[in-house]
């Protein structure tokens, strides 16, 4: 598969990220936990969305003591 | 347009052995199959078994094998990188999927003993094969023959069966993928047949003893990066390397998220990883006849893959 023009989900430093693949190859190897690859920009913020979501809900969870 | 086989220089390197998503209704959701695909070759994984061991093969339908197939190839991967598992008990019906799959423009395909009568001679295997392979009626395509071992109650093709088909059709099978997690298993098929043609190990612990140039692996779709590098038996992933500490090593890995496989039901516990990987709750489905985690035992595999954090490299 060509990845060039693709776009990526990555978590670093405990932060989702949406990058592209060209910014991808500058990051050090070991610095980020790739998470999904996506044709479009947009598909990789939307992705990168839903995930923000479910970090928030399980925030919000625990600072209610509900189990997760 | 026609496809350069060479099973000899071509069958190499790590194949996931590919966990399959399900929808909650237990139909394939291609599109995530196509996701996931596409996510390991970005980590730089291009060859895939389709619908093997772990991949549930033997739960599916021609119908849908072939439907997850036409997906897969339209968003990008190549059909030449596909091997296709193949299990069925009637030899019409393995051809069938074979020529449907071969106009898909796929040329490798894994076929097991018959998975219903037990007790089966070795002339009647051997038949059973010589039916597929007439059936098939194609010249450019390849058979790898599955070995069950102690995995499945079909179990193995004699030795003298695999030398008589060799002998029969020696362009057309052309490789062994070994499902049994005894290394003396391997090693003898290895003894028999390594010197004419590739034979894949697919229980990764016995991969550092046997140093293979191919291996077909299901935990490869949660670490990618660590079989590859236990394949082509390089430096350590992990990258927490200190002075004075213990280097660990990717088959350490391995034996690690094995431990935390343990007595689970392999299938589920690894496609709950990729749920907590992709908090993605869908992958977590399997098709009966596989077994379900139990509440608990979800819980507790959930705590032990936390604690073995899957870490950036791997």
């Amino acid at each position: 598969m060509n990845f060039q023009n693709t776009w990526y989900v990555i978590e670093r430093n405990n932060r989702f990220e949406t990058i592209s693949h060209e910014a991808l190859g500058l990051l050090p190897a070991d610095s980020f936990v790739m998470l999904e690859n996506f044709d479009t920009h947009r598909e990789a913020q939307s992705e990168q969305m839903r995930l923000l979501k479910l970090e928030l809900e399980d925030a919000k969870n625990k600072l209610n003591g509900a189990p997760k | 347009m026609p496809i350069n086989l060479s099973a000899k220089n071509d069958f190499h390197g790590v194949w996931p052995d590919v966990l399959v998503p399900l929808h909650a209704d237990l139909s394939i959701d291609e599109a995530r199959l196509s996701s996931h695909l596409r996510n390991l070759s970005a980590k730089g994984v291009e060859k895939f078994l389709l619908f093997g061991h772990a991949g549930e093969g033997a739960s599916f339908s021609a119908e849908e094998k072939l439907s997850a197939l036409a997906h897969v190839i339209a968003s990008g991967i190549e059909a030449k990188d596909l091997l296709l598992g193949v299990y069925a008990s009637s030899f019409s019906d393995a051809a069938h999927l074979i020529r449907k799959a071969y106009e898909q423009g796929v040329r490798r395909f894994l076929l097991s003993a018959p998975l219903f009568y037990a007790h089966t001679s070795h002339g009647a295997l051997l038949d059973f094969y010589e039916q597929v392979i007439s059936r098939v009626n194609l010249n450019d395509w390849q058979l790898f023959v599955h070995q069950l071992g102690s995995t499945s109650h079909a179990g193995d093709l004699p030795e003298v069966t695999l030398t008589e088909l060799r002998k029969s059709h020696p362009t057309i099978f052309v490789g062994i993928v070994d499902q049994d997690k005894h290394v003396n298993h391997t090693v003898d098929l290895i003894r028999s047949f390594g010197s004419e043609i590739p034979i894949a190990s697919c229980h990764e612990p016995n991969l550092s003893i046997l140093k293979p140039s191919v291996c077909i692996s299901a935990l490869a779709n949660v670490v990618p990066n660590i079989l590859r590098h236990i394949i082509a038996n390089d430096l350590p992933v992990n990258g927490s390397q200190m002075p004075g500490m213990k280097v660990v090593k990717p088959d350490d890995r391995v034996v690690e998220l094995m431990n935390v496989i343990g007595e689970y039901p392999p299938i589920a516990a690894m496609k709950l990883m990729l749920a907590q990987h992709h908090r993605q709750g869908d992958w977590e489905h399997v098709r009966p006849p596989q077994a379900k985690l139990s509440k608990e035992g979800r819980e507790a595999l959930m705590k032990a893959f936390n604690t073995f954090n899957l870490l950036a490299n791997e």
